[in-house]
């Protein structure tokens, strides 16, 4: 191997840097790398959205649902049932 | 293939498209409609080999009169682009002129972004008179000399990715000017420390 961890990335780095100047078409497995690379973060952004939206909603409902028990309006519609319904 | 080599501001480049190439050719083709550009930083590495993406890609544009913004500004959004805000006039007098960047993207793909901004800096200014023509395949692509884009990653930026795009630049290029370089670190130096005081 080669040592620290950090020189495995330089000795990467010295190794890609000669094959882009020794190979005439050094693009074309850069443009795979990079598109790959761009694709795996676009479908791990969509699933973040996702996810976001999810949580969003829940917290919306339960937003309402507090609102809903903690209405005095509310309250006093519940009573007045009550009430209608004893006599 | 051998190393790159700029010859009287010029170079010859003949690659497969990746999305970012793509992309800096749809946007800088609306760009020079309206003004002149000089592309910096990262993506000029990524142009030259490095093997890594980037989320934003540094460009510099010249001054630009209101009018001619509101006009590139149509021009972007016409073509499936959408700005960080929805407002020529607020981004053009808050954002450009103020010097903080703008960002402009392909609608609902914010992943990849164009910042540009306006040169302040004496620096910044000179990029355009050493800027190096690109010819890509059938486009023109006006980029920063390598020699400041050197300078400014191994002086200023110094992150992890910077170095490792200067080391990339350097052992893909040759007959770089040590000499340049070293100017181009003096200044960015003074530049630099006028604004930490």
């Amino acid at each position: 191997m080669h040592g620290k961890p950090n020189s495995y990335r330089e000795f990467f780095l010295k190794k890609w840097a000669d094959y882009v100047i020794s190979n005439e078409n050094w693009s074309v497995l850069q443009a795979k790398f990079i598109n790959a690379q761009i694709k795996n973060i676009k479908s791990r952004d969509l699933e973040l959205l996702k996810r976001e939206e999810e949580l969003g909603w829940m917290a919306l409902s339960e937003q309402s649902l507090k609102e809903g028990w903690d209405n005095p309006i509310d309250e006093k519609v519940w009573n007045k049932y009550l009430q209608k319904n004893k006599k | 293939m051998a190393q790159f080599e700029i010859k009287e501001g010029e170079i010859k480049v003949s690659k497969e498209l990746n999305d970012i190439d793509s992309f800096v050719i749809k946007t800088t083709d609306i760009i020079k409609k309206y003004t002149e550009y000089v592309i910096v930083s990262g993506y000029v590495a990524i142009f030259f080999g490095r093997s890594r993406i980037s989320e934003d890609v540094d460009i510099f544009i010249k001054e630009l009169s209101l009018e001619k913004f509101k006009e590139m500004y149509s021009d972007f959004t016409k073509n499936g682009f959408e700005w960080i805000i929805e407002d020529p006039l607020e981004l053009y007098k808050e954002y450009l002129k103020k010097g903080t960047p703008i960002g402009v993207w392909e609608n609902g793909a914010p992943l990849l972004r164009l910042d540009m901004k306006l040169p302040k800096e004496l620096s910044q200014h000179g990029l355009f008179n050493s800027k190096i023509k690109v010819e890509l395949n059938n486009h023109i692509l006006w980029m920063a000399d390598i020699e400041s884009t050197i300078a400014y990653k191994e002086e200023i930026a110094k992150s992890d990715k910077d170095i490792k795009d200067s080391q990339h630049l350097r052992l893909v290029f040759k007959n770089l000017d040590e000499t340049k370089i070293k100017r181009y670190k003096s200044l960015f130096k003074q530049e630099f420390n006028k604004h930490a005081r």
